[in-house]
């Protein structure tokens, strides 16, 4: 039987976790894409010190065995989705404006 | 030669003269937000100020209201604003939408008073159709609830009938005719009257969470499209084929994300894992959204006609992925939720998302009305002002917003997780210093956002003057 002490420690820790894994998922996009615009290999290692971090939030999501398989499963999924967000953006975004670009400037 | 030119200095559409009563409104409004935020952070701290003259009730339903009025009249008013530039003309029904709009502000008015005037009394029918309907957020009589309805009705109109007048669809239109048909409709559920709690908070979420997740965001990508064309040259193609992606990846996850709302009200217990999974995915499109407003910020070395405007809307960027993505995710998981729902957490969440999604935006549509307003055309528009109201007010909702987290955080340990919301841990969370001492450091925060906002509105009435009086002196000369 869980005390309510215990699961006040496990509620806590996700939150935290929780903030932490979205913010450093942010900064990693934040970071990798800066990095690739100005063409700055260090703002690119640099974001992946997030996404290292973004992957220990989840990790540490996880290991407060407080959530089920589901749960487990999906912030995992998420964790991995948010890994390769900023390579597939920055292909699109790359893509969008280097098709689109070359037409007149609007004002 | 240009696709999406404004006329020349000072030469308005009748659209855009109302698009400027529409941003005075806006601002005024938000001014009225913040004082009245103000009043209740300090009856935090002195439960007795104001006390049988403001109830904290009414004090917080004014507050409320008075925010999503302003935001929502400020994105109309952008759609005034480039809706002619957009298709070429003047808006079809012009005449209908300035009477409405006046019909607007003086039942906006009205309802105000009634609020402040008729604080406590019995809830009947009478007081449901004339005083407040009693829902959170949608407070707001019946008589108003169909002025509104009335009103959006007459702006989907004047949309409508302009593009078919114009001839020309674009996608930008497309999706505003889309998104203000479902807006409208919306709203609509907030008006059902039922006995039953249940359904009446799950139709009432389709309002809350459908206009806030949903509709208002596409209302957004479509304002700020047409901001970015004006901003930074951005070609049109580009914001369409971006506008489209945006729509798929809000609506995707945001429409279930309604589910998160779900979790507690006595709905079927499968929108647990429904709501759970869609809210969980809701900050994806949000990191996404990140990696293209650098690209686009980082591209154009934020090189712009209207630095405030360019600065508001790399805000918004941002604003939108930390206050919805972070704040959200954090509390969204139905197993944290359970503990952490009502407390000031979500209160955090609210107030740096609404400020980071749609703060950032209607500022932005203000700038860009203003720089074209009379003879102030100025060209890049900037002052040495707007950076001061710009930080002040980042800087005061980053305070406000990290008090509530930090009360909320007591809130969900204490009283709900580890002593269960029994009355003693009702008391144990609600004299904890993380929360008690919170308040002064709110309402301070709070008063450095009113200074932000004072020298905001004295930004919008001078910025460009000086300098092109100055041109004026030497044309003279």
């Amino acid at each position: 039987m869980i005390s309510n002490h215990e699961i006040a420690q496990m509620v806590g820790a996700i939150i935290i976790y929780g903030f932490f894994f979205v913010l450093t998922a942010g900064l990693y996009a934040m970071f990798y894409a800066m990095g690739r615009l100005f063409e700055r290999p260090w703002l690119v290692k640099l974001s992946y010190l997030f996404a290292a971090a973004e992957v220990l939030s989840a990790v540490g999501m996880v290991a407060t065995g407080y959530l089920d398989r589901f749960w487990v499963n999906l912030i995992l999924f998420s964790a991995v989705a948010y890994l390769f967000i900023p390579q597939g953006m920055w292909w699109v975004v790359v893509n969008f404006h280097a098709e689109y670009e070359p037409e007149e400037h609007v004002h | 030669m240009s696709t999406f030119a404004h006329r020349q200095p000072g030469e308005l559409y009748e659209s855009q003269k109302l698009a400027i009563w529409y941003f005075v409104v806006a601002i005024a409004l938000f001014g009225a937000q913040i004082i009245f935020g103000l009043l209740l952070a300090y009856q935090y701290i002195d439960p007795n100020f104001l006390y049988q003259k403001l109830s904290f009730m009414t004090n917080r339903t004014v507050h409320l209201n008075a925010m999503i009025v302003w935001l929502l009249v400020g994105m109309m008013g952008g759609v005034y604003w480039f809706l002619p530039i957009e298709t070429g003309r003047e808006v079809v029904g012009i005449r209908l939408a300035k009477f409405i709009w006046w019909v607007i502000v003086a039942g906006v008015t009205v309802v105000v008073l009634v609020y402040l005037l008729v604080q406590i009394g019995p809830g009947t029918a009478f007081t449901l159709w004339f005083i407040n309907e009693g829902r959170e957020y949608i407070e707001a009589p019946r008589w108003a609830d169909f002025a509104i309805v009335a009103w959006v009705a007459v702006f989907l109109f004047n949309v409508v009938a302009t593009t078919l007048a114009a001839r020309r669809i674009t996608g930008l239109l497309g999706v505003l005719i889309f998104d203000l048909v479902a807006l409208g409709a919306l709203y609509t559920a907030g008006m059902h009257y039922t006995v039953n709690v249940t359904m009446d908070q799950y139709l009432w979420w389709w309002v809350v969470h459908l206009w806030v997740e949903a509709t208002w965001e596409v209302l957004v990508g479509v304002v700020m499209g047409w901001s970015l064309m004006y901003l930074l040259g951005t070609p049109r193609k580009l914001i369409e084929t971006w506008l489209f992606l945006e729509v798929a990846l809000v609506f995707g996850t945001g429409i279930l994300g309604l589910g998160h709302h779900y979790f507690w009200i006595g709905t079927p217990e499968y929108w647990i894992g429904l709501g759970g999974f869609f809210s969980a995915l809701e900050p994806l499109p949000l990191v996404a959204m990140v990696v293209h407003a650098v690209y686009d910020a980082g591209a154009h070395r934020l090189h712009t006609i209207n630095k405030p405007a360019m600065m508001w809307a790399v805000t918004q960027a941002f604003g939108n992925f930390i206050g919805a993505g972070v704040w959200g995710f954090m509390q969204t998981l139905p197993q944290i939720n359970m503990y952490s729902h009502g407390t000031q957490l979500a209160a955090a969440h609210g107030h740096f998302a609404f400020f980071g999604a749609y703060v950032g935006t209607v500022l932005t549509l203000v700038y860009i009305a203003v720089q074209n307003i009379g003879k102030r055309v100025q060209i890049p528009l900037n002052s040495k002002l707007w950076p001061w109201a710009w930080g002040l007010l980042v800087f005061g909702i980053i305070g406000i917003v990290a008090s509530f987290t930090i009360s909320g955080f007591a809130q969900t340990m204490i009283e709900r997780a580890e002593l269960g919301s029994t009355w003693n841990a009702f008391i144990k969370s609600y004299t904890h210093p993380w929360y008690t001492n919170t308040h002064w450091w709110r309402f301070w925060m709070g008063m450095l956002f009113l200074l932000g906002y004072v020298l905001l509105v004295w930004d919008l009435l001078t910025i460009g003057r000086r300098r092109t009086a100055n041109a004026a002196e030497g044309a003279h000369d």
